[in-house]
């Protein structure tokens, strides 16, 4: 042979060697971790569990993202919206989905086989776990009452477990209870700044016993499972309010426009926001733009100032109704109420034509709008505004406290006192400047029935089915957490979707269905017209046109009724399963429920 | 036209008939360019009779009477033999068009008529040469069959995208991307190569040809091959040059200002029961007066531009009492932002030649490309170096060695907003009288300021590469080439954004107290004081082994074996640094910002290895065979599925070789057929696809964060993620059937190629799992797509006896895919991305019957009567026998007089979508395809006493696309400009309207505008693509100043094109961008495509 053949030969084996080394092929990801290996230490644990926070603590979103603070468009905070009842059963989607159960169920089997932690680290990180699992299945309960649990990871390849049936509701609020009562048992009273808590954890449980508490009861579901719940709500609720930590602060309306919420006595939790870092939108909402409006029932349902409802009160001196409407227009309205109205809606009137910032009802809320907000500094305008969310206050937790006593029938003056006394006792200055005004007088509970300035309340707005300390128990709730995300759930719990009506079956708007009262002789010249073209009135005296109600809901396509037993109404406490899966299910010859009143899929 | 053809035919078919047997012969041999070819040598076939030619090429002999054929031979051309006449004219081929007959495939070269497989050659001196285009993608459009190049809008750099038939190759996630190798080694991005250093490019089709690169060219490849030198050649230097200007091909126009407002101001108020006086929107509002004086400031000061910027109240604007202000004078907002000819320049410098044993090449190149903003200097830049020497150093060895350069420059504005509202966003996005004058010298905040404040981003890219190589020569026949590629690309972007002072006429207080004068101030936020570098590392190697062995037996069989080795590995490293709180923003460098700093990167890495090898066999070069094999194996896969092995297998008959076709052989010059088939395997799946990751997120700006003490708090963003280890390649097999033919002594000719390709096993989702497992099921390779095509191409050339030389190319492409296999539920929905039985592309929609008219509803008096549906809603009444729409109502909108009518399609009477799925679509059906069908292209070439002339156009037979926004929908977003030709809309009287009453549909594709034939975009064209003019000048008269060749050209781009846009103004090669898609609104709200005219000088030394 040549020698020449030595050199091809020598660089062809030098590539063969080289490429059939087995690990010349072999490259492993640079910048992702791998599942098991990841599992390691503490701090990859935490980064984990870090995802969460932003799912579960929107507080108030980012960007032009909206948590669920004062949410315009949607039925809460009996907001006049044009949104209709949910008509169509939902195809895909829906809330249907378990990202989050898988999620947290990975975090809690990974954690228990952790072999590098100490007991305390474990017992800490899978409180973490299990509080994430049942804030999530909180809200998958939420939406659609029975829904399958799983307390360990889903193998897709396990059409036993993963085409499981739905879960009686009691059986999973009380998982959702376990998990949150081993959370409160094994989580750390302190795990550093910003990050979850005993205590965050226990505002939570209070939260989410009351709600499965009260809807067990008022749906009829499992009265015993609901007694249990509301102990523990009451038990979360009362850690909170024992430890001392925690106390109401005099400033309200500061809770939701601070920049800093750090030092806030009240808050228990909150999250924050730093300019060019994580910005949102809603101080813009209540400063400069126009605004879905609230409407009269919530003006309507804060007290005056002698803790007496507004028909009942000599302070406010309630006019004479006609057509179902009493006649006492803006700005009288204002006058003498519960301070926490001013603090929560805008002193004024606003309406489109004359107004570039406009309520399309004339109220207007500026619970979050900073008391030295203008209209030139970016850190008010756009979507870049700064304020600090409160996730979890003592307020809420007080109103839990009182709600789920007075269900349990336990609701005495020491509850009171407790509780709703001691929201009513704060200072309140309208804008933070001035004097304080007048505080409600303390609620006088006396069995079912309750007292003010002496006076027995008896409102004769209030639904009967209602007990008169429940009645204003609600009111309560109502009012101190206007605009805070809770109102829908509420009248969820309770069964009162009803009263989310605009019109009387005859045609008449209800107090929802209706804005300001608003005379229509304080406005001359091009304002009026303005007001006139732009705005559409409601006259509750057809003959007397100077005065009116602003009327937003005026087409006949934007009005809600509601008829009580009516599937097509009954059926919107719960959303509907998502036919796609129903269906999936019926394919493989499981059986996945519909929610009452929602369609199945067609054959 | 046709009648001019007619006639040279027949100049044609006089000079082939008069064939005289004349003793005496005078003619004269010529270069393809008409020049004279010196010393040529004229030998009469079968005698040793000849001479050579004279110094004007010209020659005379005397043929004895046996002599029928003379040959002409010359060194570096093709031999020719042409019949005996009394007066010759032959045109030579320079060795380099010769060149085009040995066809560059994988790992060696194929004499054409050798070819087996399907593989198309590009004419790059027709396609590439004397044309103002930046990169090689975008000149190869229409140039050759089964490749499509698409563009998506003019903006400036980047690459276009190529794909080699079909345009969606797989639906697994892949890219479906071809293998783009120059030189044998991969390159990054086309755009790096100097379209002038190229010497040949050949597009691989089919598996046979393809299967040699394994599983990376699973979807064609395109081999470039640069220019080296000749050896034996003196030193020969040329420059090339193009000077280009272009202007927009097409620009929507806004209508005249004051129907505009009121246009939009009819969509506004269109569904309301009682209308609003007056609307508004960032800071400008209008009411009729304002509309009114808008008008008369236009009749009184016309385009204003006398005027200047600075802007008067009373005249200009006034302010309205409760905020906001009133604008009267329009501004013509093109002429604010484009240039009316933007400038683009290349220069080439080249010098090659070579010694007995050596050649060598080297070239430089600069390319400097203009954007079309008025306001800022936007640009593209490209300089290119590169550099070949080889050297028989002994007779059994040439080493060889080259580099490559390629330096690339873009800078365009920094935008205060994401990438999608750019500039072109906001040059289409608000009325004219928006603000874009001055108050005391003082800009406004807008689009306009944003552009005049921005500094620029800019984008700078290095492109290395060195080969170093060797050929054995072992023994006759027996040759074993090693190369070893090292490339590298870094890449690197600066950006500093700043904050923009303007006038903030958008605040709510103007004019609640404040004025123009109080709102003077930074109106951008912190969002945008940082600076910003990140850079990319791209590095890779390449070693290549082979040996070929060459050999033919007993005189009837020829056998090529080539067989060797493929390794090839790359590792990618990104970084990107940012600070915010910038000192100043002229000197925006981390080091001179103190605030938050912000950092983040990303590492990969893979690896390739193959084995190939190649068979070919011809007996009496008549029947063809080839076998092609790689055994290849892809980091991508976990071990154990690495590797794979992909054959394939051709055949070929050359009918005309046969005996008994001898006698067609005056027409029917040549004719083969062939056949191929194979396989390979793709590996284009995502890195790590097997493996379970948690992926960590690192905050690089503002969002959706958690913070802790002020601090972006990370967290692991997703993971882990549910895989399949067993994951492996994708199969692609190809059926290939063509054939070739030549007629009139291969004067034309003409190839046919037939192809099926099934993509198997490709990445598909995991069988459908209940929302409660919490994650999808995991990809696994299951789907499959087949694409069936076909492609014609057809090459006529004819030299006159005048001299004029004519060339046709046409060439023409047609595929269509459709998913055979996918995880697809009983009935699928019709919005599925993919369901078994999907023709690929499909637009579902309505079909149309024009727009409702009075009579088509039943009226009370001047109301339309309302029926009352079950739920308490009412809805319009129609006459007898017109359809009902009401399910795609919604709020308050009722289809009536002026809105679209749909077409009935199962005579229900009812227009509705069933259950939106296949099975049950209602009335929708299939009214279009997003893919194009019917690709063409052809060229004209004529070249006469040195001038030559060359027309190329291109187009698309067939396309749709189903566009939203205000361009497209009028009144899509009531809010927003209007556009001159969407004047022509229904009122009562103009019943006859292109598009429906004036409405506002919020951003949303409803109502009349849910997805319909009669908006629906018909994007299919023709354009001349290129017209070159150039002129050579005479030889006699550069020979006295020792130059070799002048050539002057005129070149046109993009001249004029047919198309069916219905007078819709966008380009039809505009299609949804990377970025407007982003945003339903912003259809053709992208840098718009141009026309060019530039001309250009050629000249060697």
């Amino acid at each position: 042979m040549k020698k020449i053949f030595y050199i091809p030969i020598l660089l062809a084996s030098i590539f063969i060697s080289f490429a059939a080394c087995g690990d010349y092929l072999d490259r492993p990801g640079l910048d992702t971790f791998e599942d098991p290996e990841f599992w390691t230490k503490e701090d990859n644990v935490r980064l984990y569990a870090q995802r969460g926070y932003t799912a579960y603590f929107t507080g108030y979103g980012s960007g032009y993202t909206w948590g669920k603070f004062f949410t315009g468009g949607a039925w809460a905070d009996e907001y006049s919206s044009s949104a209709q009842w949910t008509q169509q059963t939902a195809t895909s989607g829906n809330g249907w989905t378990f990202t989050w159960v898988r999620w947290a169920n990975i975090l809690i089997d990974r954690v228990s086989k952790m072999e590098n932690l100490t007991q305390e680290e474990k017992n800490h990180w899978l409180g973490i776990g299990r509080f994430f699992r049942a804030m999530e299945y909180n809200d998958l309960a939420k939406l659609f009452g029975d829904v399958p649990y799983f307390d360990h990871v889903v193998d897709h390849k396990d059409l036993e477990t993963s085409y499981k049936k739905r879960d009686p509701l009691p059986y999973v609020a009380e998982k959702i209870m376990e998990d949150f009562q081993f959370a409160a048992d094994n989580v750390r009273e302190n795990d550093g700044p910003q990050q979850i808590n005993r205590d965050v954890v226990l505002g939570f449980m209070s939260r989410s016993m009351l709600y499965f508490g009260t809807f067990l009861k008022y749906h009829n579901i499992d009265s015993e499972v609901a007694e249990t719940l509301l102990r523990k709500a009451v038990w979360a609720s009362e850690e909170l309010m024992n430890s001392g930590k925690y106390q109401i602060v005099d400033d309200y309306r500061g809770i939701f426009t601070s920049a800093d919420l750090s030092g806030n006595k009240e808050v228990i939790f909150y999250r924050q926001y730093e300019p060019a870092k994580v910005t949102h939108c809603l101080v813009s909402y209540n400063n400069a733009e126009p605004q879905t409006g609230t409407t009269l029932k919530v003006v309507e349902t804060y007290l005056a100032s002698d803790g007496l409802p507004i028909k009942q009160s000599p302070a406010y001196n309630y006019g004479p109704e006609k057509n179902g409407h009493e006649l006492k227009y803006y700005p009288d309205q204002y006058k003498n109420r519960d301070p926490r109205l001013a603090a929560s809606l805008v002193d004024s009137i606003r309406l489109q034509g004359p107004h570039t910032a406009y309520s399309t009802t004339g109220f207007l809320c500026w619970k979050f709008l900073p008391y030295d907000a203008n209209q030139k500094d970016l850190i008010y305008l756009g979507s870049t505004n700064v304020t600090d969310a409160p996730i979890l206050r003592l307020g809420e937790i007080l109103l839990n406290y009182a709600e789920a006593k007075a269900e349990l029938g336990e609701f005495d003056q020491v509850a009171a006192d407790k509780s709703i006394n001691v929201l009513r006792n704060r200072s309140i200055k309208k804008n933070n400047v001035g004097n304080p005004l007048p505080k409600l007088p303390r609620m006088i509970v006396s069995g079912n029935d309750v007292f003010a300035n002496g006076i027995k309340i008896e409102d004769p707005d209030r639904d009967l089915s209602v007990n008169p300390l429940l009645w204003e128990i609600r009111r309560e709730r109502a009012v101190e957490l206007l605009f805070e995300g809770f109102r829908r759930d509420d009248l969820k719990r309770w069964k009162k979707f009803e009263y989310l009506k605009t019109e009387e079956t005859n045609g008449i708007p209800t107090k929802l269905g209706i804005g300001a009262y608003v005379d229509l002789n304080r406005f001359t010249g091009k304002p009026k017209q303005d007001l006139l073209k732009n705005v559409h009135f409601y006259y509750p005296d057809p003959n007397d046109l100077t005065k009116a109600f602003v009327y937003n809901l005026y087409e006949k396509n934007m009005r809600r009724d509601w008829v009580p037993g009516n599937s097509y109404y009954e059926r919107q406490y719960l959303n509907a399963v998502p036919l796609d899966q129903i269906k999936l299910y019926q394919d493989l010859g499981y059986e996945l429920a519909q929610n009452p009143g929602w369609d199945m899929p067609a054959k | 036209m046709k009648r001019k053809i007619n006639f040279l035919l027949f100049l044609f078919s006089l000079s082939m008939g008069i064939t005289f047997a004349q003793t005496r012969v005078t003619g004269k041999v010529v270069d393809e360019n008409g020049e004279p070819v010196i010393g040529a040598s004229i030998l009469v076939k079968g005698t040793t009779i000849g001479t050579v030619t004279d110094i004007d090429g010209n020659f005379m002999l005397t043929v004895p009477p046996e002599g029928k054929t003379l040959v002409i031979s010359y060194v570096g051309m093709q031999t020719q033999e042409v019949p005996v006449a009394p007066n010759v004219r032959v045109v030579m081929q320079t060795v380099t068009e010769l060149l085009e007959e040995v066809v560059v495939v994988g790992y060696g070269t194929q004499r054409k008529e050798h070819l087996t497989g399907a593989v198309s050659t590009v004419d790059v001196s027709r396609t590439l040469e004397n044309r103002p285009i930046t990169d090689v993608g975008r000149a190869l459009q229409g140039s050759t069959p089964g490749l499509s190049i698409t563009t998506t809008s003019g903006e400036l750099g980047g690459s276009p995208r190529i794909r080699v038939r079909g345009e969606i190759a797989t639906i697994g996630g892949g890219t479906g991307n071809p293998l783009i190798l120059v030189d044998n080694v991969e390159v990054p991005d086309l755009s790096y190569v100097n379209p002038d250093d190229i010497a040949s490019i050949s597009v691989l089709k089919d598996a046979s040809t393809t299967a040699i690169y394994g599983a990376r060219a699973a979807f064609g490849a395109i081999l470039i091959t640069t220019k080296k030198g000749m050896k034996e050649a003196k030193p020969r230097i040329s420059y090339s040059n193009n000077f280009s200007w272009s202007t927009p091909t097409k620009v929507p126009e806004h209508t005249r200002a004051d129907l505009n407002l009121q246009y939009s101001f009819d969509q506004i108020n269109a569904l309301r029961d009682s209308p609003i006086s007056e609307t508004g929107q960032v800071g400008y509002w209008y009411n009729p007066e304002v509309i009114k004086k808008v008008k008369e400031w236009i009749d009184t000061y016309g385009d204003g531009k006398s005027l200047g910027r600075e802007m008067v109240e009373g005249r200009d604007f006034d302010y309205r009492k409760s905020g906001g202000v009133y604008y009267y004078r329009p501004w013509d907002v093109y002429d604010i932002y484009y240039k009316d000819w933007t400038p683009q320049q290349n220069q080439n410098i080249r010098i090659s030649g070579g010694t007995a044993t050596t050649q060598y090449n080297l070239s430089a190149g600069f390319m400097d490309q203009k954007g079309i903003l008025k306001l800022f200097d936007d640009f593209y830049r490209r300089y290119n170096i590169s550099g070949f020497i080889s050297s028989d150093v002994k007779n059994w060895i040439t080493l060889r060695g080259g580099y490559m350069y390629s330096k690339t420059r873009q800078e365009s504005p920094f935008i205060y907003a994401s990438a999608t509202y750019d500039p072109m966003y906001y040059l289409y996005r608000w009325h004219q009288v928006y603000p874009y004058g001055t108050y005391k010298g003082r800009e406004f905040r807008g689009a306009v300021n944003d552009l005049k404040s921005a500094r620029p981003v800019e984008d700078d890219s290095y492109f290395s590469r060195y080969t170093l190589g060797t050929t054995l020569r072992l023994t006759k026949g027996l040759t074993v080439d090693f190369d070893y590629t090292y490339s590298q690309t870094f890449a690197t972007n600066h950006t500093v954004g700043g904050y923009v002072y303007g006038i903030n006429q958008w605040s709510a207080d103007i004019s609640r107290g404040l004025t123009f004068d109080n709102l003077y101030g930074p109106y951008t936020t912190a969002t945008y004081d940082y600076a910003r570098y990140t850079s990319s590392k791209n590095i890779r190697n390449a070693y290549n082994g082979y040996i070929t062995y060459d050999t033919k037996f007993a005189d009837k069989h020829s056998l090529k074996v080539m067989g060797g080795t493929n390794i090839e590995d790359a590792e990618y490293i990104w970084i990107s640094a940012r600070r915010n709180g910038v000192y100043d923003f002229d000197k925006g460098e981390l080091n001179l910002a103190g605030g938050d700093q912000l950092a983040s990167s990303s590492h990969s890495w893979w690896s390739v290895a193959g084995f190939f090898g190649r068979i070919n066999y011809a007996f009496m070069d008549k029947y063809l065979f080839e076998l092609n094999g790689r055994y290849d194996g892809s980091s991508k896969f976990a071990s154990g599925k690495r590797w794979g092995f992909f054959p394939s297998f051709s055949a070929a008959w050359r009918v005309t070789e046969e005996p008994w076709m001898q006698s067609a052989q005056s027409i029917l010059s040549s004719l083969k057929l062939r056949g191929s088939w194979g396989s390979v395997g793709n590996q284009d799946v995502p890195l790590n696809a097997f493996v379970s990751t948690l992926t960590p997120t690192t905050p690089s700006s503002s969002g959706n964060y958690w913070l802790v003490k002020g601090n972006f708090v990370p967290y692991i963003s997703s993971g882990p993620t549910l895989v399949d280890p067993d994951l492996t390649w994708e199969t692609v097999t190809s059926l290939d059937l063509g054939l070739d033919a030549g007629f009139l002594n291969e004067k034309l000719t003409f190839t046919f190629d037939w192809y099926k390709r099934i993509t198997s096993d490709m990445l598909a989702p995991g069988e459908t799992v209940p929302a409660t497992v919490g994650a999808s099921a995991p990809r696994r390779n299951f789907g499959e797509l087949e694409t069936k095509g076909v492609e014609i191409s057809a090459t006529y050339k004819h030299q006159f006896d005048n001299g004029l030389l004519l060339t046709l190319f046409g060439q023409f492409t047609d595929f269509k895919s459709v998913v055979t296999k996918y995880p697809t539920p009983e009935d699928p929905l019709i919005s599925s991305t993919y369901y078994q039985g999907k023709t690929l592309g499909e637009i579902w929609g309505y079909k149309t019957v024009g727009l409702f008219q009075k009579e088509d509803f039943v009226w009370e008096g001047d109301k339309i009567k309302q029926t009352i549906l079950p739920n308490g809603l009412s809805k319009n009444t129609h006459v007898e026998g017109v359809a009902t729409q009401y399910i795609l109502e919604s709020g308050t909108f009722k289809f009536s007089p002026g809105d679209v009518r749909f077409k009935d399609l199962n005579g229900d009477g009812e227009i509705n979508y069933g259950t939106n799925t296949v099975g049950n679509p209602g009335d929708l059906t299939v009214i279009g395809n997003n893919l194009p069908r019917y690709q063409y292209g052809f060229q004209v070439g004529v070249s006469w006493k040195g001038f030559d002339a060359n027309a190329f156009f291109q187009g698309v037979g067939k396309r749709n696309i189903w566009a939203t926004g205000n361009m497209v929908l009028p009144g899509f977003y009531g809010t927003e400009a209007n556009f001159a030709h969407t004047l022509d809309y229904w009122t009562p009287d103009n019943t006859r309207a292109f598009y429906p009453r004036p409405l506002n549909y919020d951003q949303a594709a409803k109502w009349n505008y849910v997805c319909n034939d009669r908006y629906l975009l018909n994007v299919a064209y023709l354009r001349l693509k290129s017209l070159i003019i150039g002129y050579s000048l005479p030889n006699d008269f550069l020979n006295k100043v020792n130059i070799e060749r002048v050539r002057v050209y005129f070149n046109g781009e993009n001249l004029f094109e047919f198309d069916k846009m219905k007078g819709v103004p966008i380009d039809p090669e505009m299609n949804w961008t990377s970025t407007t898609q982003n945003d339903a609104r912003s259809f053709g709200r992208s840098y718009p495509y141009r026309r060019t005219v530039s001309f250009g000088l050629q000249v060697e030394f």
